[in-house]
């Protein structure tokens, strides 16, 4: 086993160990890609053979229909509790799941999936567990751990801690007048009521490869992580493709395709052209995503664009099925939160902006744009986001009663763009 | 494109600002009171001149000849404070009212005040200072004074809720209805919003809006100029003299731009229809009254500075409900604001060229389902992807395809049975599909107390606070207010009337209750009604 696979397996011991033991909860926090989910699956694996019912509070519907597939696939019985409109995923397993929009509709099922928005209306007078686990236990706002934190008597938290803050559509100065800060992450609100809850983090990702798992390391997180892939172990072969962004990000992870420098509107007409073409390149070009099970054809479901915001996002996908491509990702950085694909095309998020807003300069939105890759990444921007960073000093305020992120915004969005800097391709 | 930026540019080129609304957004009272006043140069605790009442031309006038001295300034505050008792005497009248209780399926009545009463401030800062001079109010020893500082707290915590016309500011009503070419912090001043707005004849805006400005503020800071060349003299004389009649007279020719500008802000708004759902969200404010008015009788009214425990998170669901709640009805009740929508491409405008009520699919569980197909032609391409949901009142829709002039949609909602089938818009229907659907209805789903990964693991200090009761909106009417029922004190038999006991507070204090509340200066008003009953009220 290489070194990286120990350190892996001790942290893994060392969590199974915790939640074995009398700690009333244990928060895991994992950098991109570094096995968290393959960590819930094993953990819930374990559990149920030790005779426990495994209750997993997930964020977004994706993410349960994602780890239902898993689960069921590792043999588990799995319900999924859904609300009224949600409709099954294609690939759905016919074995070993059920479904319900109710507890009672799950009856004897080990382990049981549901969105934090789901789990909220279960009463705790109807069942209470006495360990629940909490997957993407920083995308979850306290306001949501309030409404469910009842139904368990101990709690796992397993979060990457690079993902985005919770937000809302309110005022948010209102809100921050607040003593209770309503909008701090779930595991975060944990640790401030609980010092002493013991945080264990993941050491090695590995879904970044070797020559991007730094950039993300040094510029997103204060606990370093390495990848655990071998600089040899991967590879993207482009045999005709003319674009030379790609051709760069296929040798070196990353490409800074860099449009005119411009203020222009958000939805910015010749970035939402260039991504289009770029994914409309990488999905009928003859390109193959090599690792150490093999070379394999790029598919479209290896591909994302991953955007800032949602008109963005209707922007690409029109574009997209203007060109004929259909079945590439196409979300908000707040959604895709906890995916992966082989390849990523990012809006950057201070693109042909005057400004640089605290929205558009938080750490959080840039690293899961540039951390859901595992061959490569290119970042798509106007020229001048560097002079616009200078332009714009970090001015937040400091909020009382709370505690400032862990890792600055403006600063990792600096760092981040001189990293990149030897990768930068003007546009043609 | 953005609506808002176009209309700017628009208002810009023409010197004169553009309608950006066709209904009226606000609730309007036929009888608001309204306040313009000054405070002491750096002073806010300390107003010199206030010009307030119900009645465009007999203002009340409150001057304080030395507003340092505390005995000079609660004495003229009273007098205030009286009238403000007057005046909201009138909302006393209430009337059975069927809400939803429970779960929002059973049906109950309550009693309901009629109307409630509206405070119109010229400006955000006046909205601010009134919550501040009620902030100091509410904590003295007589009983008159500190009912109306309990009174104004109450109407400033409404300020901070989306959709809330209890406390409304002139440049808030006008800049809600209409956009001007100048820049939004300039639109801060009433003077030169108006002047955009109806700049005098044979003038243009900019001219108009300069002319504005050299007129005296609107408050509460006064001009600097006045203070030395106007005020300074008539304080001194009022002090030395006793003579406070150059004082009055400074006072209301220096409030009377501000009093003549709020009710000219009026005028406008007054002008257009009321918007469908404003009625509907006064009414939440008429609750809010209700409860005020019970909890004053009984005695049990207190602010916390900052709100926390589960009161926090009520709050912050209430803030979001209401967000998307306004936003929603401003635009189903007015075309202009939906043209916003249809600007951005979020909505889309059309006329209705074929249909297929007939068409079905196969649904997950194998069976044919009706979802029918309709076909809008549109002047401008729709440029959102096919899956994008759109609603024609209560039918929902999904966009199958789009080409430059055409949107093919399928129905997946409101009219998928036969019976309701004749709820699709004819052909040759004019429509326009919103990307609002019905409301829908998220009980609040808040525990009574938080849950252990939410609280300190160490012992607390201070026992928790109750339930907020003040927080209910439109869209949870039902569940909030009726908790509101069963959590807030019942009036006391026979207590009309009474006002509440006044807390026993040094005299010098002018600070909030709560020693949180001077720790953050970002703090909107620092006063957030709650239902936390510490204090001996």
């Amino acid at each position: 086993m290489t070194s990286a696979g120990a350190r892996h397996e001790a942290a893994i011991e060392e969590v199974w160990n915790r939640v074995r033991g009398t700690d009333r909860a244990v928060v895991v926090d994992s950098p991109p890609g570094a096995g968290k989910s393959t960590l819930v699956r094993e953990l819930a694996k374990r559990l149920v053979a030790v005779g426990e019912h495994v209750p997993i509070v997930v964020q977004t519907n994706d993410q349960a229909d994602d780890l239902v597939i898993a689960l069921a696939g590792a043999g588990l019985s799995t319900g999924r509790l859904h609300g009224q409109e949600w409709t099954p995923p294609a690939g759905w397993p016919r074995q070993k799941v059920r479904t319900g929009t109710k507890l009672g509709e799950l009856g004897g099922c080990d382990v049981i999936v549901g969105t934090a928005a789901k789990w909220a209306y279960v009463k705790a007078d109807e069942r209470t567990w006495p360990l629940g686990v909490i997957d993407e236990a920083y995308q979850m706002s306290a306001a949501a751990l309030v409404r469910v934190g009842h139904l368990f008597d101990r709690l796992l938290l397993v979060g990457d801690p690079g993902q985005l803050a919770p937000f809302t559509v309110a005022d948010e100065h209102s809100v921050r007048s607040l003593a209770t800060w309503p909008l701090d992450t779930a595991a975060g609100t944990l640790l401030r009521n609980h010092p002493d809850t013991p945080v264990i983090p993941l050491p090695v990702s590995w879904r970044l490869a070797p020559h991007t798992a730094p950039v993300i390391s040094d510029a997103f997180y204060t606990r370093a992580f390495t990848a655990g892939a071998a600089p040899s172990d991967r590879r993207l072969e482009l045999a005709s493709l003319a674009h030379p962004a790609l051709a760069h990000a296929a040798e070196h992870g990353w490409a800074l395709l860099e449009l005119p420098a411009a203020h222009v509107p958000r939805t910015d007409p010749a970035l939402v052209a260039t991504i289009a073409d770029l994914a409309h390149q990488l999905v009928t070009a003859d390109v193959s995503t090599v690792d150490p099970s093999g070379p394999r054809p790029l598919s479209r479901a290896d591909v994302a664009v991953g955007v800032v915001h949602r008109d963005q996002k209707a922007h690409v996908e029109a574009a997209l099925q203007r060109r004929g491509v259909t079945g590439v990702t196409v979300d908000t950085a707040n959604r895709l939160q906890g995916r992966q694909y082989e390849v990523v095309l990012a809006w950057h998020p201070l693109s042909g902006r005057r400004d640089a807003s605290a929205f558009h300069l938080e750490a959080g939105r840039l690293c899961v744009l540039a951390s859901r890759h595992r061959q490569a990444c290119v970042v798509i921007s106007r020229a001048g986001v560097d002079e616009q960073l200078h332009a714009y000093p970090a001015a937040e305020p400091v909020w009382l009663g709370t505690d400032p992120p862990q890792v600055d915004g403006w600063e990792a969005n600096r760092a981040f763009l001189e990293r990149l800097a030897p990768h930068r391709i003007p546009a043609r | 494109m953005s609506l808002d930026v176009y209309q700017r540019l628009l208002a810009l080129s023409q010197a004169r600002a553009v309608p950006a609304a066709s209904r009226a957004h606000r609730h309007l009272s036929p009888r608001p009171w309204l306040l313009a006043g000054y405070h002491l140069a750096g002073e806010p605790s300390a107003p010199v001149a206030i010009r307030y009442g119900s009645f465009r031309d007999s203002p009340k006038l409150l001057t304080v000849a030395e507003p340092r001295d505390r005995a000079q300034r609660f004495a003229a505050l009273g007098g205030l404070a009286r009238d403000l008792a007057t005046y909201l005497s009138r909302y006393t009248v209430t009337e059975p009212v069927v809400r939803a209780t429970g779960s929002g399926r059973e049906l109950d009545v309550d009693l309901c005040c009629v109307d409630a009463p509206q405070l119109i401030v010229p400006n955000e800062a006046t909205a601010h200072w009134v919550g501040l001079l009620g902030q100091y109010l509410r904590s003295l020893d007589d009983p008159v004074l500190a009912a109306a500082g309990a009174h104004l707290g109450w109407i400033a915590s409404r300020r901070n809720l989306p959709g809330s016309s209890v406390l409304l500011t002139a440049t808030d009503l006008l800049t809600a209805h209409w956009r001007t070419g100048q820049l939004p912090t300039e639109d801060g001043h009433l003077g030169r919003l108006l002047a955009w707005i109806e700049p005098p004849a044979g003038t243009d805006a900019w001219q108009a809006a300069r002319d504005a400005e050299a007129m005296p503020p609107a408050g509460p800071a006064s001009d600097p100029a006045w203070d030395a060349v106007v005020l300074r003299p008539a304080l001194e004389r009022a002090k030395e003299q006793g003579d406070v009649r150059r004082l009055k007279l400074a006072a209301a020719e220096v409030l009377a731009g501000p009093w003549r500008d709020t009710w000219a802000a009026i005028d406008l708004v007054r002008m257009l229809p009321p918007g469908e759902h404003v009625a509907k969200r006064w009414e939440s404010d008429r609750w809010s009254w209700t409860r005020h008015r019970e909890r004053v009788l009984a005695g049990t009214v207190s602010f916390s500075a900052r709100l926390s425990d589960v009161p926090a998170y009520r709050f912050l669901h209430e803030l979001e409900t209401r967000t998307a709640a306004l936003e929603r009805q401003m635009a189903l009740d007015d075309p202009l604001v939906m043209a916003r929508y249809l600007a951005t491409g979020e909505a889309v405008a059309g006329v209705v060229i074929k249909r297929d009520p007939e068409h079905t699919v196969v649904n997950a569980g194998g069976r044919s389902v009706l979802r029918p197909l309709l076909w809008v032609r549109t002047s401008a391409a729709f440029d959102r992807p096919a899956g994008t949901d759109l609603w024609w009142g209560k039918v929902g829709m999904v966009v199958r395809a789009a080409t430059d002039d055409t949107v093919e949609l399928m129905v997946t909602s409101g009219a998928v049975t036969r019976p309701k089938l004749g709820l699709l818009p004819d052909t040759d229907t004019e429509v326009v599909l919103a990307p609002f659907g019905p409301l829908q209805y998220f009980p609040d789903n808040l525990p009574d107390e938080l849950p252990w990964p939410t609280r300190s693991s160490r012992p607390k200090p201070a026992p928790e606070p109750e339930l907020d009761d003040d927080l209910d909106t439109d869209v949870v009417l039902g569940t909030t207010a009726t908790t509101a029922a069963t959590t807030a004190p019942p009036p006391a038999d026979g207590a009309a009337g009474r006002v509440p006991e006044p807390r026993a507070v040094p005299d010098s204090t002018v600070t909030p209750a709560s020693p949180a509340a001077s720790g953050s200066t970002t703090a909107p008003s620092g006063a957030v009604p709650s239902g936390d009953s510490r204090g001996g009220w």
